[in-house]
């Protein structure tokens, strides 16, 4: 998601990383994955559970679907699985915001694989600018 | 929302606009403001690791 950020920036499109986690471990998090990205520290998870975000059962986690994607995903961005902070059974997702408040595009993550691309996000957030 | 539920996004983001959270320098950010002027997107992270 952060090497798409000129993207974002060039389209007239915010974007933000939230995690659930508090200041200090966002930024050792920035630091060890190389992100220049802002990230907010949501340790209540308050925004999560106003978002939608689903908290995954066993299955949702350890699925075949879930599994497979996170291999494939884990080969693509060529970074190792560290030690988790946050509860792992949360899952994340991602809102397109209009200025008037209304969502315009959702993906809230139905299991642990089940991830928006930085492409199909930024697709949605340039249609919301020439909209 | 309770484990194995389906997600479900709101379709408006009044709620989140009004949340302010810290970001990795420890200055809060209220999320509304976000969107305020332009189209905003929002990534929640499964977790850090």
């Amino acid at each position: 998601m952060d090497r798409a950020r000129g993207e974002f920036k060039a389209a007239g499109v915010g974007l933000m990383l939230i995690g659930q986690a508090t200041p200090r471990q966002a930024a050792q998090f920035r630091r060890r994955q190389g992100i220049q990205l802002p990230v907010l520290a949501d340790e209540g998870r308050v925004s999560y559970r106003a978002a939608g975000a689903k908290v995954a059962n066993m299955s949702e986690l350890f699925g075949p679907q879930s599994v497979s994607k996170g291999l494939v995903a884990g080969a693509r961005s060529r970074r190792i699985q560290t030690r988790t902070v946050g509860d792992a059974a949360q899952l994340g997702g991602s809102l397109v915001v209009r200025p008037d408040g209304n969502v315009a595009w959702s993906h809230m993550s139905a299991n642990a694989g089940d991830n928006a691309s930085p492409e199909e996000i930024l697709a949605a957030a340039v249609r919301e600018v020439v909209a | 929302m309770p484990a194995g539920n389906k997600p479900s996004a709101p379709s408006r983001a009044d709620e989140l606009a009004e949340i302010v959270l810290p970001d990795h320098e420890c200055h809060d950010v209220r999320l509304g403001d976000l969107w305020s002027e332009r189209p905003a997107a929002l990534i929640w992270l499964r977790h850090y690791g």
